[in-house]
């Protein structure tokens, strides 16, 4: 049965940011949550690849799938890049970039009430 | 279970021998401030060649000195992963430059009992064209690493780097500080002529004589620099282009080292291609021994199989693991290249393609993974493990 997990204050929690929180010892109950653009998601804390902490990672951008030798830079703070092999991940959806064979995070949903953000898990 | 909660449930007094569960043979100690963290330890008359503490200087003129002084580095490619971002201690500090940080991160983190150091931020001066300052940094960074990592913690061993430009210069710096056995192999890094050069005979047989195996390690000048190792076919355009083809590199100074009869002629030399690759080796085993049944007089000094050299003599690290879609794969790969002698485990902290041991050796069989983490290692490098 899912359950409601208070994460505090949605305004701390500032659009282009993430931050990890615990709530447990196993790997499920370390989550991380990111304002994209107006948006919180919430995902499991980990790196399907290897493990690594993904809220130690990078939000921002990147290049765009595109021509050779064309470059287009886009998806201006929906990117997470884990800071082991970075491996870039759409924050939106919890998908991987790469075009072949996509990893994707363990995402929950979330909610805001009366300016509290909550996870369900 | 991981390796850390198997090695917290045993007995974990570590000068047993027989309590050493993991070797890590790459991690890289980083500068806390740059280049002049090794600069230190040059002889004033060194330092006085690139500007630093001659007299009359004012302070300003050291320190813009300091700050300008470069060694041959992978100028050429931009990697913006680099090294791992949670590898920093605060956010002033370069990655992977605190020894209690990484005793942290690597050494409690995944119970590795022996860490081998090798040089991060340097091993491009086998590109210096100046020979003896190259052989003054390599001193320098020795002094550096027995000073601040190595007498840090007993777990951490290090290669003892040497310029090979002057190879007499390179073995006085290897009976210098070979002494100390903490000192488990020769870090040769390259110039632009491959291992087998016979100029280099007299660091094959200072090594052969103390019984000390010789490592090397991809350097980041291949391919940039006239006096850096050289690139098969022309110059890469991207980073990921020249990080995925350097293994031709090592390939053709493994094969060099081979056809050059030096480890016929030293019999108790070993190398260890550090971070080189794997999967490029059972095409060398096999396409060398048909040449040398085909062409056997060309190289009438070998006496065996050239694949029986590279697997007697030659050992490589694990990481970067390469991750075939198929794991059979791999297991097919290991049996061609006889990785129950010839591969050892290594993280490559704090690079970016750092692997950690409790997933990227998942795939090896139980016997295969105690073999890659410990026992090869151990007889890899003797006494200068324990």
């Amino acid at each position: 049965m899912p359950t409601r997990t208070e994460i505090g204050p949605a305004e701390k929690i500032t659009p282009g940011t993430m931050h990890s929180f615990t709530f447990g010892d196993r790997e499920i109950d370390k989550l991380l949550v990111a304002n994209v653009h107006g948006q919180f998601v919430a995902y499991v804390d980990s790196c399907p690849h290897q493990g690594a902490r993904l809220s130690g990672g990078t939000i921002g951008g990147t290049l765009l799938e595109s021509d050779p030798q064309d470059y287009q830079y886009g998806l201006d703070n929906c990117v997470l890049r884990c800071p082991w092999h970075g491996w870039e991940f759409d924050l939106r959806t919890g998908e991987t970039l790469f075009a072949t064979q996509k990893r994707r995070l363990i995402k929950f949903k979330t909610e805001v009430v009366d300016g509290v953000l909550y996870v369900i898990r | 279970m991981t390796i850390a909660q198997e090695r917290a449930t045993s007995d974990a007094r570590r000068d047993d021998p027989t309590k050493i569960r993991v070797v890590d043979c790459d991690v890289h100690p980083q500068f806390v401030d740059g280049l002049w963290d090794v600069l230190q330890y040059l002889p004033r008359d060194m330092l006085a060649r690139i500007g630093i503490g001659r007299t009359g200087n004012r302070p300003e003129d050291d320190a813009a000195n300091r700050r300008g002084f470069r060694v041959p580095a992978n100028t050429n490619y931009n990697n913006i992963v680099g090294l791992r971002r949670d590898t920093k201690y605060d956010a002033e500090h370069v990655p992977g430059s605190n020894p209690q940080y990484a005793r942290e991160q690597v050494l409690d983190e995944y119970g590795i009992d022996r860490a081998v150091l090798l040089p991060g931020g340097i091993q491009g001066i086998g590109a210096m064209p100046d020979a003896d300052m190259a052989a003054a940094l390599a001193t320098g960074w020795n002094r550096w690493v027995s000073d601040h990592w190595l007498d840090f913690d007993d777990r951490f061993r290090s290669g003892l780097l040497i310029a090979p430009q002057d190879p007499a210069l390179a073995v006085k710096e290897i009976q210098r500080a070979s002494i100390d056995k903490r000192f488990c192999q020769v870090e040769m890094t390259l110039s632009n002529k491959l291992m087998g050069d016979r100029s280099y005979n007299p660091i094959y047989e200072i090594a052969n004589e103390l019984d000390i195996p010789i490592g090397t390690h991809p350097i980041g000048t291949e391919g940039g620099f006239p006096t850096a190792p050289s690139w098969p076919g022309g110059t890469p355009t991207y980073y990921v282009e020249w990080h995925t083809g350097m293994t031709t590199v090592y390939e053709a100074n493994l094969i060099s080292l081979v056809a050059n009869g030096t480890f016929e002629r030293y019999p108790n030399l070993r190398i260890v291609f550090v971070e080189c690759g794997i999967a490029w080796l059972p095409n060398v085993l096999w396409r060398f021994d048909k040449n040398w049944q085909a062409l056997r007089d060309d190289l009438p000094w070998l006496k065996k199989r050239p694949s029986e050299y590279i697997l007697e003599r030659c050992r490589f690290t694990t990481q970067p693991m390469v991750e075939p879609d198929n794991p059979k794969h791999l297991d097919y790969l290991f049996e061609m290249i006889e990785a129950h002698r010839t591969l050892m485990f290594s993280t490559d902290y704090p690079h970016w393609d750092f692997d950690n041991p409790n997933r990227a050796l998942s795939v090896l069989s139980d016997d295969l993974r105690q073999r890659v983490l410990v026992d090869t290692a151990i007889e890899f490098y003797k006494d200068r493990i324990l």
